[in-house]
């Protein structure tokens, strides 16, 4: 058996699939994925889990194939969260270096980053991610890392994502039951990023769109670091669902729809889908025109909340790499030509390419986020020092809980 | 509520419509005396002129308030003391005096119920005072202050059951948790500080319908308007209020409401059925300045019926109040497309019936039923009911105040072309 920190496993429980990759870190950093697990998801509904019981159990599933596949045990595994109640800002913190020579230490970086993260969020939410940003010495801008530097002032600028602390747990409390340990949990649209984005597209001004099964989960990257973040609690479940109200059919015939036939572009053809007899269920003719529409109105609708967004935040001028598209739903025909005429920028299909492993598996958007999440457990093993984790915060006790508290007032 | 009361109503003029101010228990006495204390000797009072009953089992309590009408109830069962805690003997004196407190409500429009939930005579008699004002035919609106987490899980569950009960019988039950007064009172008030403030905005919310009633206003809003909107829909509600002066005074009234820690993010007015925006300005209140103020919550509030008015307050120069009151039916939404009985039919079935045909008469969709026939064959227009299909089960997903899990085209209102 291989050194047990060289394997990272990133499970994801998504609303569509339960999905756990296995990741072997090589020599020079590479990561070779050797082993998959996949299941169909049952208990999650809009990127959270409604039904614990049938989502252990996936879990479960899950992993044994993953294992076997890659012949590993699996002990414990880094899990991506999500879901609409997750929010985020930016915030700015700010400490006077007070010791004689006027020398920034460490000190003063852990205290400006803890003065940054202080801040006023509702009291049933938690920070998932505390993410640094710059550092400003004196005002002089765009500093990477203040160490060793003179001044007489330390600020950061650190991008905060915060959400519901018990609809986070549950993701976790899942992932106990089967039972394993999570050793790491970190936003969908980060793990995303981290699979999708090159080092260049991240200093260039990039925005990947992750849409998947239940949430679209966006997240902005501008001269290298995290600008901003969002989740819409809108997914392919969602294109189904409108499917099958507007056709009248049921999900599940209005999912094989979906892949088979539909497209976002809006049609101007008299074509019409013969939908093959079922058992129990009558032979019917749909409208290829009303499919296409249907489905071209939702993801419409979605990008353009995006759109919106980052025009409210004046982000959409620094997107110099452009828009990547990832996520199970990145495969819906036509994509990429709704987003160029929504966005007015180059538009990718990103899948994982910072990864090597059998190709039909990482180049298919929707295993961004297992792979990021790979990507994301190798950057937190080498980041030891940063404290305390995602994983800490979520699960911390009551009496943590209150020293925050007492830290902020 | 019979159909004739309610037609000579509507025609009288706003002013004439009766509210008053029910407090019921200690905490209710408490917010009632302060009212009274701040309208004492001041004519200039927002809410001078308004009808105060303070209504407990504890007669020591009752005798430190004045500017009130005192009703002391339950004194053949607790002797003038208090129920020490106990809502079973709070619901037998409400029972004991129930004609009394007919005879109190009787004639009129309004009846605002004030209580603290949690102890015994607030949480007891509170659902009864509340649906014998009905039976004597007024609008009755609950606010209510939950206990604080601290004051234990007995107190706590007993206030639930009580809240249980007040909605099946008030129109519309307002709910202040204590612990979001520390909120709006900051860390470092003290108990007495949160207290007052809890009072203070249960003043704030009787003098959002006070105003809306009996000011002179810019736009005016009917008692029959008020009873539409609110009227046996057993519903929960959130409450609200900004208040800004200076130049962008509208832009900042709305900012400071959406920032008030009662108002919750907002996640309530998307949801909301019905929705009353009041606001209050000085004689230099342009329309414009109200439909600054109106507009973005209205826009937020899609799903819901919007009650809306203006009032002007000479006190009130240079500043700009807006309060709003979003309510939610409090019973799950029933898709099956419900006959709608006749109202008097209506009024003898049980509060969980009645609700659920006012939620079928209120939902927007409703209309649109049964009008199958007379659309024109070549295209198919969004008939059915608005199924959440998938997401029957799950929290709705609220953008922008939009319900995002019902089809776009449907929200949109695009036919599907064939």
């Amino acid at each position: 058996m291989m050194a047990k920190d060289r394997i990272i496993v990133g499970l994801e429980v998504g609303t569509s699939k339960v999905c756990a990759m296995v990741g072997e870190v090589v020599d020079g950093g590479n990561i070779l994925i050797i082993g998959v697990g996949q299941v169909a998801s049952e208990g999650v509904r809009k990127g959270e889990i409604v039904n614990m019981e049938a989502a252990t159990q996936n879990i479960h599933d899950a992993l044994i194939q993953a294992e076997e596949s890659a012949d590993v045990e699996i002990r414990n595994v880094y899990a991506s969260v999500t879901g609409g109640h997750l929010r985020c800002f930016n915030n700015r913190g700010s400490v006077a270096v007070t010791n004689e020579d006027r020398e920034i230490t460490e000190d003063e970086v852990r205290n400006v980053m803890l003065n940054a993260k202080a801040v006023n969020i509702p009291m049933d939410h938690v920070v998932l991610h505390a993410i640094r940003q710059r550092f400003y010495v004196d005002g002089a801008d765009g500093i990477q890392t203040p160490l060793g530097m003179i001044g007489a002032k330390l600020e950061a600028d650190v991008h905060v994502i915060h959400g519901v602390k018990t609809r986070l747990q549950n993701t976790i409390r899942c992932i106990k039951q089967v039972p394993l340990d999570v050793a790491n949990i970190a936003v969908s649209s980060l793990a995303s990023a981290l699979a999708v984005l090159t080092p260049e597209h991240q200093q260039l001004g990039a925005v990947v769109i992750d849409v998947g099964g239940g949430t679209t989960d966006y997240i902005v990257y501008r001269d290298g670091t995290i600008q901003h973040t969002g989740v819409i609690a809108v997914g392919g479940d969602h294109i189904t669902n409108d499917i099958a109200t507007g056709l009248k059919i049921p999900m599940n015939r209005a999912d094989a729809l979906k892949i088979e036939h539909g497209a976002l572009d809006t049609l101007d053809v008299d074509e019409t889908i013969n939908l093959k007899r079922e058992v129990g269920l009558a032979d019917r003719e749909v409208s290829k025109q009303q499919l296409c529409q249907i489905m071209n109105l939702r993801v419409a609708e979605t990008l353009t909340f995006i759109k919106q967004d980052l025009d409210k935040h004046k982000l959409t001028d620094y997107l110099g790499a452009g828009v990547f598209i990832t996520g199970g739903s990145a495969r819906l025909r036509g994509m990429e030509r709704l987003a160029t005429t929504i966005f007015g920028l180059p538009v990718h299909i990103g899948h994982s390419h910072t990864v090597n492993g059998p190709t039909a598996t990482i180049e298919s958007p929707e295993y961004s986020t297992t792979i990021g999440l790979i990507r994301y457990a190798q950057g937190t093993q080498r980041d030891q020092h940063q404290s305390p984790t995602p994983i800490q915060r979520v699960t911390q006790t009551f009496h943590g809980y209150f020293l925050k508290i007492r830290a902020l007032m | 509520m019979t159909p004739t009361r309610k037609a000579t109503e509507s025609n009288d003029t706003p002013a004439r419509v009766r509210l008053k101010v029910f407090g019921v228990g200690g905490a209710g006495c408490n917010a009632v005396g302060q009212i009274a204390g701040a309208i004492a000797g001041n004519a200039q009072h927002p809410l001078a002129g308004i009808e105060l009953v303070a209504i407990n089992t504890d007669l020591q309590a009752l005798s430190g308030i004045t500017g009130a009408e005192k009703l002391q109830i339950g004194s053949a069962i607790t002797h003038g003391l208090g129920t020490g805690g106990d809502m079973e003997l709070g619901l037998r004196a409400a029972q004991q005096d129930a004609e009394r407190l007919e005879a109190v409500a009787q004639n009129t429009g309004i009846v605002f119920i004030v209580a603290g939930l949690g102890g015994g005579t607030g949480t007891g008699a509170a659902p009864v005072v509340a649906r014998l004002a009905k039976e004597q035919g007024a609008l009755v609106l609950a606010f209510v202050m939950l206990p604080f987490a601290f004051e234990g899980t007995r107190r706590r569950q007993q206030a639930v059951a009580g809240l249980e009960q007040l909605k099946a019988q008030a129109d519309a039950v307002i709910c202040i948790p204590n612990d979001k007064l520390f909120k709006v009172a900051g860390d470092r008030a003290t108990a007495l500080d949160a207290f007052q403030r809890g009072n203070e905005l249960v003043a704030t919310g009787v003098q959002a319908f006070w105003q809306l009633l009996a000011k002179k206003g810019l736009i005016n809003v009917d008692f029959a308007d008020l009873r539409n909107a609110l009227g046996s829909k057993h519903s929960d509600g959130i409450f609200s209020f900004g208040t800004a002066t200076g130049k962008e005074k509208s832009r900042d009234a709305v900012k400071a409401l959406m920032e008030n820690p009662l108002f919750d993010g907002g996640d309530v007015l998307g949801k909301a059925e019905a929705v009353l925006i009041s606001v209050l300005g000085g004689p230099d209140l342009t329309l414009a300045d109200v439909q600054h103020a109106v507009e973005p919550i209205s826009r937020l509030a899609a799903r819901g019926q919007v009650t809306m008015g203006a009032a002007i307050d000479e006190a009130h120069t240079d500043r700009l109040t807006i309060t709003v009151i979003a309510t939610v039916n409090a019973l799950p939404r029933r898709m099956a497309p419900t006959p709608v009985l006749p109202r008097q039919a209506v009024e003898r079935q049980s509060p969980e019936r009645v609700a659920a045909v006012s939620a079928a008469a209120a939902s927007p969709v409703k209309p649109m039923t049964g009008k199958k026939e007379s659309q024109p064959k070549q295209e198919t227009l969004p008939l059915e009911g608005v199924s959440r299909g998938r997401f029957e089960k799950s929290e709705p997903t609220l953008y922008n105040g939009e319900d995002l899990d019902v089809p776009t085209y449907l929200r949109r209102g695009i036919s599907l072309k064939r």
